[in-house]
């Protein structure tokens, strides 16, 4: 027997909505075995992961506070995908983003301004398309490959946030500990619900959920991006220049993770620190596909992202369950909802297999 | 880690409902047992810095048996996250909470002034509230004994040191090293390359094969893994191990090694908290008798001499009569950093940012 997967002519309806569904019931299958046997009671292990996180204000706040970095930068990142375009750099540009925003914030110029946060905003958000920009020039200009080019920036830009706070930016009164001063209150975000971290740059992510949504669905420029993506003979054909496609999905992407880097430093951090982002610009391309790229379907995707991480930790604390298997059944939930996925496009058909070596006539 | 019977009681009850009732209830008449909360930057492996920290809050259980409750929390990598976890326990009750390492300090002293019925205490913090302690190793004078015997040891006059960062806490150690070398061999000098990391195989193995090439016998370094001992015994060098005892991997090279030994740390916190007298103190501690770093066994191959000298350094060191930072002391460019009779201040130790003659490489400074 064998099982092979076959092409849908046209998506299944019934599987898009089906398809969370059955990743859901195979997670939960997986985690009552895996949790059964780690001795813990799996239905205490479910309600630490997915309910004990978010039953107070609190933790409705740290959800969306987690939550936020990573729905803005798979918005910006789902413009690119959506036309081939491989940004795997987000990470660098959340990084260039938040020293461009420190140098903002540390600078005494700008110190007791009222536009001191509104000008570290538009610094984070050129800093992160500043180094979209590169990967951008040279795969339009020489054609070099993006995902290379704008995954080894990555590591350029942490180098660059090392030295920076190493060396010139290294707070003077810290004991020379590789750290920035902290950052003056004008310098923060507001704080929108008292005794949470819940701060107004998750607001400018809600704007960006519409924005990108009237981009992706209803603009002309969105509607082009996604025929070079889908073929990009059909596009030439049409004049839809693809260097265009290319620079506006890089640069999408480097905005929306420049300011999610705005959104730690001047939020939960509110200094420069020898590493900014828990790798926000790497779970934001997860973010991204198990949302389907879609503005609303990333909205979900980075809550629930968000959760697995307080519900890891939540599960620590409250069942002593080891940090490797909560980082476990992580995994398993993504692989399911991306494995899953495939339903919708292909569908599974069963061969009975005809040994090569039987002869025709016992059939 | 857990008391065993709330976790009997969560695997007998099936609903979730009863469970965090449960579990509330508990809680509430649980308040003879102090309940402590220990964050982990990153997982706890068989050696290294998580490894020494774990080794403290499990000998501070076994110091009060059924009076202490420890919740661990590993593989908390970033500040943003540590944040929410230090609240979290504070707000589950936990009465005493520890860091364990220096980037827990910002996010610790944020948590820590919206709970003052809370006890805190970070590792390497360089700040302390009312309600937040700190403590830190003076294990400059463990590694001080430790380059008394690389001094000794070298055939090639010739030390190596794999640097990580170039933070006060690895620097002192560096030139407390050095200075122990120097101490028992002017003409000894230590070579540096640093890889930037605290973790890194690759990178390790690089460092320590291009000390030995140009002329390094014995080698030491500031990454917390066995891997510079291991690359170095390959090659036939000495090491000195960091953080914990390497001789499981390098059972013939390891000379000695300077390790963190935290168990006081946590035992003396969890004592005055449960007595009630605990105060926010700045711990900073050497060796010695609950002090807060050691010697590993010196090896077998080192003569008796060597280990009767190194054995008296650190007698001198934890009665007074040795100081490691002791004048008259140049830095490498030759400017006096302490006169004759004085001795360098513990905020001057923690705040070191220069390299004493003998320690050859560059040095990445402000």
């Amino acid at each position: 027997m064998q099982l092979r997967l076959e092409p849908r002519a046209l998506q299944s309806r019934a599987m898009r909505y089906a398809s969370p569904l059955i990743a859901a019931a195979l997670t939960l299958v997986m985690g009552f075995i895996l949790f059964a046997a780690l001795g813990k009671n799996p239905p205490a292990a479910f309600y630490a992961f997915f309910i004990a996180p978010i039953n107070s204000v609190g933790g409705l706040a740290e959800l969306f506070l987690k939550a936020s970095p990573l729905v803005l930068i798979a918005l910006g990142l789902a413009v690119g995908f959506r036309s081939n375009i491989w940004n795997i750099g987000a990470e660098g540009q959340l990084t260039l983003g938040a020293i461009a925003a420190g140098w903002v914030a540390l600078d005494p110029a700008f110190a007791d301004s009222p536009l001191l946060l509104a000008a570290m905003i538009v610094a984070g958000i050129l800093g992160g398309m500043a180094w979209a920009a590169i990967p951008a020039f040279l795969r339009t200009r020489f054609n070099a490959n993006e995902i290379l080019v704008s995954l080894m920036l990555t590591y350029v830009a942490q180098l660059l946030v090392n030295w920076l706070v190493f060396g010139p930016w290294r707070d003077p009164q810290g004991f020379n500990t590789p750290q920035s001063a902290l950052f003056a209150d004008g310098a923060l975000f507001p704080i929108l619900i008292a005794n949470t971290r819940l701060n107004a740059s998750v607001l400018l992510t809600l704007a960006a959920v519409v924005v990108s949504w009237v981009f992706l669905e209803k603009s002309f420029l969105g509607y082009k991006t996604r025929v070079v993506g889908l073929s990009s003979a059909a596009a030439r054909y049409a004049g839809f220049s693809e260097k265009r496609t290319v620079w506006v999905g890089m640069l999408a992407g480097g905005a929306a993770a420049g300011l999610a880097g705005v959104g730690e430093v001047a939020g939960p951090l509110g200094q420069l620190l020898p590493t900014i982002s828990p790798g926000y610009g790497f779970t934001a391309i997860i973010v991204a596909f198990v949302g389907r790229l879609d503005p609303v379907g990333i909205v979900f995707a980075g809550l629930l992202m968000s959760l697995l991480y307080l519900g890891g930790d939540s599960a620590q604390i409250s069942m002593g369950l080891p940090a490797a298997a909560a980082a476990l059944f992580q995994g398993a939930l993504l692989f399911f909802l991306l494995g899953a996925d495939v339903l919708v496009n292909f569908r599974v058909r069963v061969i009975r297999a005809v040994p090569l070596d039987q002869p025709r006539a016992a059939l | 880690m857990r008391i065993v019977n709330r976790r009997d009681f969560l695997k007998a009850s099936s609903s979730l409902g009863i469970a965090a009732l449960g579990a509330r209830a508990l809680d509430a008449f649980a308040q003879d047992v102090l309940n402590v909360g220990v964050v982990h930057q990153y997982p706890i492996g068989e050696v290294g810095w998580e490894t020494q920290h774990a080794l403290g809050w499990k000998a501070m259980e076994a110091a009060f048996p059924g009076k202490v409750k420890v919740t661990v929390v590993a593989d908390v990598q970033q500040a943003q996250d540590s944040e929410r976890v230090f609240r979290e326990l504070a707000s589950q009750g936990n009465k005493l909470i520890f860091g364990t390492t220096f980037s827990h300090m910002a996010p610790m002293l944020k948590v820590a002034r919206t709970a003052p019925n809370t006890h805190f205490d970070c590792c390497a913090s360089v700040t302390t509230l009312k309600n937040m302690g700190a403590f830190e190793a003076r294990n400059y004078e463990a590694s001080y004994v430790a380059g008394v015997i690389a001094g000794r040891m070298t055939r090639s006059n010739t030390l190596g040191w794999v640097g990580a960062f170039p933070i006060p806490q690895t620097v002192w150690r560096m030139n407390g090293f050095m200075l122990g070398a120097r101490s028992v061999n002017p003409k000894a000098v230590c070579n540096v390359v640093w890889i930037n990391t605290w973790n890194d195989p690759a990178k390790e193995k690089d460092a320590v094969n291009a000390l030995i090439s140009q002329g390094a016998d014995v080698l030491a370094g500031s990454p917390n893994t066995p891997v510079q001992g291991v690359a170095a015994e390959e090659r036939g060098a000495w090491s000195i191990a960091n953080c914990s005892d390497f001789s499981k991997f390098v059972p013939k090279k390891q000379l000695t090694g300077d390790i963190f030994d935290w168990r006081s740390a946590y035992i003396d916190s969890a004592r005055d908290a449960l007595a009630g007298t605990w105060k926010a103190q700045d711990r900073f501690r050497g060796l010695g008798e609950g002090g807060f770093c050691a010697m590993v066994p010196y090896n077998a191959a080192i003569p008796a001499e060597v280990v009767a000298d190194a054995k008296q350094r650190e007698k001198d060191i934890v009665s007074g009569k040795l100081k490691v930072f002791a004048g008259p002391l140049k830095d490498r460019d030759g400017k006096q950093r302490v006169a004759a009779g004085g001795s360098l201040s513990d905020k001057e130790i923690r705040s070191i940012n220069w390299l004493v003659e003998g320690i050859n490489g560059p040095f990445p400074k402000s």
